[in-house]
């Protein structure tokens, strides 16, 4: 195949040619074997193949605005002429130092090239880097060329970063003296339910030893010991709203990105304690998505890894529902709950149902009777995610009084229902500093 | 990469200029040259026209390059320059036909009683150097034409400009040795068709249908190994007339 460039050089050598020949002009006939000779040159250079690329990247997991330095080492066996190098990225991904479209030229001889730039992704998410795009070019614009792809796919997990909770640290000191029993006790006393295997450390009693996983695990000769959940350790629950009544404003600030730093930072503080965390993310596409309870920073990354692949969807499964789904968990631990949502969401506008209203009081007055039940003294508390009126224009203006005015109503009925209400503005303040001024208040 | 103050597509766009100044201005002056040298009356000038036009040369030649600098730029700007490329080089190919036209073996005119001549004939290896030298230049102010392009896509994508650079740089250095190959593979044709031309004994018993078949042969035997070529080479994407920088599998959102 001929490229129309080439054609068009071909169809003028042979008019000189043909028009050498009949004239018997040797000028004619020797342009014509000089571009003849031309054509032939550029049809025949073979473009760059034989292309490997082996790509990686530092890590797997990182938090949202870090950078990543992507490595790509090129290698180029046979042919002459330019390839380029591309890795398609994720829409989200900004390349912040180097370019992940590369043009290398290749002479004779096989050649290497290490090619590198960093990313750096605004919005947590679960992401993925396909094979590195490689297309070749014959040298002399005659058009042919290769394409293929090389390198193992990237797979990336981006969390959301989450507040420094130093702050906090030091209001625990202070609950420390007024509600010491319940909340804190550096020596649990053990409770009935196992939680894991682990070898033994002198000091275990002797009757904690499990002999039969002991002599299971022969190839080893520290025994193992079972380990068993602590009595009395802190449980809490955070109800977390993905609905797309969330996911207003731009994709870095919104009410559902801000809802799931004010979740991490939560997550973060109780863990650090010891408490056993349990979430639920409802109103997401997948209808709801849930966080078996468990402890330790095993289960923070699981939260992570969750928080990941949140995705917006509409409000089918309200509040009401994810406790109905989470009740199991709810009564066994009575946990303390956070909610977190946009309350002028479920503000009954004139006209509509106040149906969403009474259902979200219906589940706080459950919530809150939970643990009336459990004679802990403690409130539901219910943080309402203010969209940021920047970020959203049409809530600017009158639209916003309006919008205060509405989360103030179904505020009072919230706190008429039972729980606190942590009022929190993320274009004013951090989260953490609304969660510090609230603990203080709780004290 | 900047040399006296400009980058590489700069320079190329002076050079493009430059260069089809130079192609015209080389093939006006031959064909001047020959018209000029050529006997009143013996060619299909009037002779009015030769006596009158000597003192309009030198003018004459600045106003043809001028015009046809215009013309390509006008062209170019308006998105056309492709179109003007060949229009140029039809009109370059021609102006030097009437130097090269005298050199022709077999005068076809004769057998109508025509007088068919344009020029004198010029030494036979200037005026082949000259039509050489000039169909090497269409080259390579083609090439230049498609470079410039490429420069405009790289830098649209936002390749770096010593990347962009570099890849210009070598793609002109693989023309020229492709334009050096070519002439030296023309030249030594030449010496080997005036040897063999000036082997009386040979000529002779070279019957005419004999040489006619021998080129049919070398055409399809070229054609033969260019097909060669490509399947060893194999498996070739979709043809492109020059280097696309958004080939169809980079359009997610690649452009960082």
């Amino acid at each position: 195949m001929i490229t129309p460039t080439l054609l068009s050089w071909t169809w003028l050598s042979l008019l000189l040619l043909i028009g050498g020949l009949l004239l018997g002009n040797v000028i004619l006939v020797t342009g014509a074997v000089f571009l003849f000779v031309a054509i032939l040159t550029a049809a025949t250079l073979r473009p760059p193949d034989d292309i490997t690329i082996e790509r990686s990247m530092p890590r797997a997991i990182c938090w949202v605005g870090d950078s990543l330095e992507v490595q790509r080492h090129v290698t180029i066996r046979h042919g002459i002429g330019p390839v380029r190098v591309l890795d398609v990225l994720p829409s989200d991904a900004q390349v912040i130092d180097g370019s992940n479209f590369r043009i290398i030229w290749k002479w004779r001889g096989e050649q290497s090239v290490d090619l590198s730039y960093r990313i750096a992704f605004p919005k947590r998410g679960e992401y993925s880097i396909p094979e590195t795009v490689w297309e070749s070019q014959a040298p002399l614009g005659a058009g042919r060329g290769k394409a293929g792809s090389a390198g193992p796919p990237l797979e990336l997990l981006v969390a959301p970063r989450n507040s420094d909770i130093t702050k906090l640290n030091s209001v625990r000191a202070m609950a420390r003296k007024s509600r010491l029993g319940e909340d804190i006790a550096l020596i649990r006393a053990s409770g009935e339910e196992f939680r894991e295997l682990r070898p033994y450390q002198p000091g275990d009693p002797i009757k904690s030893i499990n002999w039969k996983a002991t002599s299971r695990n022969s190839g080893d000769s520290n025994p193992l010991v079972n380990e068993l959940e602590p009595e009395g350790r802190k449980a809490v629950w955070i109800f977390f709203d993905i609905a797309d009544y969330m996911n207003i404003g731009t994709p870095v600030s919104s009410p559902m990105e801000n809802s799931i730093e004010a979740a991490g930072t939560l997550a973060q503080y109780y863990i650090s304690q010891g408490a056993t965390l349990g979430a639920y993310a409802y109103n997401t596409q997948a209808g709801g998505e849930l966080l078996s309870p468990d402890t330790g920073q095993k289960q923070f990354r699981r939260l992570t890894r969750l928080f990941a692949g949140l995705q917006p969807g509409p409000p089918n499964l309200d509040l009401l529902l994810s406790f109905e789904w989470c009740k199991s968990f709810l009564f066994r631990l009575q946990p303390h709950v956070f909610i977190i949502t946009r309350l002028d969401a479920h503000y009954p506008r004139p006209g509509e149902s106040a149906e969403s209203m009474n259902r979200m009081t219906t589940a706080i007055r459950r919530l809150t009777a939970l643990r009336a039940r459990s004679r802990r003294r403690s409130r539901v508390r219910v943080v309402h995610v203010n969209p940021d009126p920047q970020a959203v224009p049409s809530l600017s203006g009158a639209f916003d009084k309006v919008s205060a005015w509405e989360s103030m109503a179904v505020m009072s009925e919230v706190r008429r229902a039972g729980a606190a209400v942590m009022d929190w503005n993320p274009s004013r303040e951090r989260f953490i500093a609304n969660l510090v001024r609230h603990m203080d208040t709780y004290q | 990469m900047r040399l006296l103050g400009s980058t590489v597509p700069e320079r190329l766009t002076r050079a493009e200029i430059f260069l089809l100044g130079a192609l015209t201005s080389i093939a006006v002056l031959v064909a001047i040259r020959s018209i000029e040298s050529a006997v009143p009356g013996e060619t299909m000038w009037p002779s009015f026209f030769l006596e009158q036009s000597r003192p309009f040369i030198s003018i004459g030649t600045l106003i043809v390059v001028a015009t046809v600098i215009g013309f390509y730029m006008v062209m170019r700007r308006r998105g056309f320059a492709h179109r003007a490329f060949w229009v140029v080089t039809l009109m370059i190919i021609g102006v030097h036909l009437t130097a090269v036209w005298a050199h022709n073996q077999l005068d076809w005119h004769h057998l109508f009683g025509r007088v068919a001549v344009f020029g004198a004939a010029e030494p036979l290896l200037l005026t082949a150097s000259l039509f050489l030298i000039s169909l090497a230049g269409l080259i390579l102010l083609h090439r230049i034409m498609q470079l410039r392009d490429l420069a405009d896509a790289f830098s649209a994508r936002g390749v770096s400009n010593s990347e962009r650079d570099g890849i210009l740089i070598n793609e002109l250095a693989s023309t020229a040795l492709a334009i050096a190959f070519a002439l030296v593979a023309s030249t030594l044709t030449v010496v080997i068709g005036a040897v063999v031309g000036n082997s009386e004994s040979l000529t002779q018993r070279l019957p005419w249908a004999v040489g006619v078949v021998g080129i049919g042969a070398v055409l399809v035997f070229a054609g033969f190994l260019v097909l060669l070529f490509r399947t060893l080479s194999g498996g070739e994407t979709a043809e492109r007339d020059q280097l696309s920088v958004n080939p169809p599998a980079l359009t997610d959102s690649d452009s960082q």
